[in-house]
């Protein structure tokens, strides 16, 4: 709805991180926000409000699905697809991320059995 | 006299107690019928109650096209059980009501690229005049068609074609 252009840094939560992984495991799927919430387990006053950050920000666009609500029983729900753009954006961010809540590695492995 | 009377009694009974039965799993079935109407109806009211909170136009472009389908969805969708899908649907209802302005700040921001998008009527007779907004997609704007009749038609990235009639602004027709 609102386009404001794509702002490349975002600063990203886990639960953040939780949603692009999902877009990410497929750039090309549109999402509805109930699925979303189902893949994540997110209730949906985090997800929606963060939908629209990223929405605001250029890293997803929302459009209709394309049914006939007449046929299918139902209105038209709201999908989200994730931009071109935020792909690579979100892959590096991600990456970042992980590496900043990785464990470090042993200081010093010891063979078994000895004691110094 | 006796056995005529007792298989007498014994059908009678069994009349009686066929038609208990069945009247019981008519009420049970009303009755099941009812608490789902009801509940529908709960989580219909809170989404409601959350599209106060935003102002007119957000309601048609939040409200309308995301969160309603959403919920009717939700309510009648692949979730197994009758009572998973009430309790999700309210729960949902819940969520939203609590961040609809939440959400409605982030989708609000006016952004100066928007004023392109928009399928505008300037008045070719006299250039320089301010044109006139006759009303906005939900997304980006594709194509832009001007009809025989003078009636504009455009496309959006919301799916939709929409057809203006500079000579009315107002809501468009989508077709």
């Amino acid at each position: 709805m609102t386009y404001t252009g794509f702002v490349d840094h975002l600063d990203i939560t886990p639960k953040m991180a939780k949603v692009l992984k999902v877009f990410l495991q497929d750039p090309a799927q549109p999402r509805y926000g109930f699925e979303l919430m189902k893949l994540t387990g997110m209730a949906s006053g985090s997800l929606y409000p963060m939908l629209a950050n990223f929405e605001k920000h250029g890293w997803l666009t929302r459009r209709k699905e394309n049914i006939d609500p007449h046929a299918v029983g139902r209105p038209a729900r709201t999908t989200y697809t994730i931009t071109g753009a935020a792909v690579s954006a979100a892959r590096v961010q991600l990456a970042a991320l992980s590496e900043q809540y990785r464990p470090p590695a042993l200081r010093r492995l010891r063979p078994e059995g000895s004691t110094a | 006299v006796s056995a005529f009377l007792h298989a007498l009694l014994g059908v009678i009974v069994l009349i009686f107690v066929v038609l208990v039965a069945w009247s019981m799993s008519v009420a049970r079935d009303m009755a099941r019928e009812e608490i789902r109407d009801r509940m529908e109806h709960i989580s219909h009211a809170i989404l409601h109650l959350a599209a106060c909170r935003l102002d007119r136009e957000q309601r048609v472009t939040i409200y309308e096209d995301e969160w309603l389908p959403e919920l009717t969805y939700i309510l009648n969708g692949d979730e197994a059980r009758p009572v998973t899908r009430l309790f999700k649907g309210s729960w949902f209802a819940i969520g939203i009501f609590f961040t609809a302005r939440r959400i409605a700040d982030r989708l609000d921001r006016p952004a100066p690229e928007q004023a392109r998008d928009l399928p505008q009527d300037a008045d070719l007779a006299a250039p320089g005049t301010a044109p006139a907004e006759l009303g906005r997609h939900h997304g980006r704007v594709g194509a832009v068609a001007v009809l025989a009749d003078g009636r504009v038609a455009s496309s959006g990235d919301d799916g939709r074609v929409l057809v203006w009639d500079p000579a009315a602004p107002g809501p468009p027709r989508p077709s």
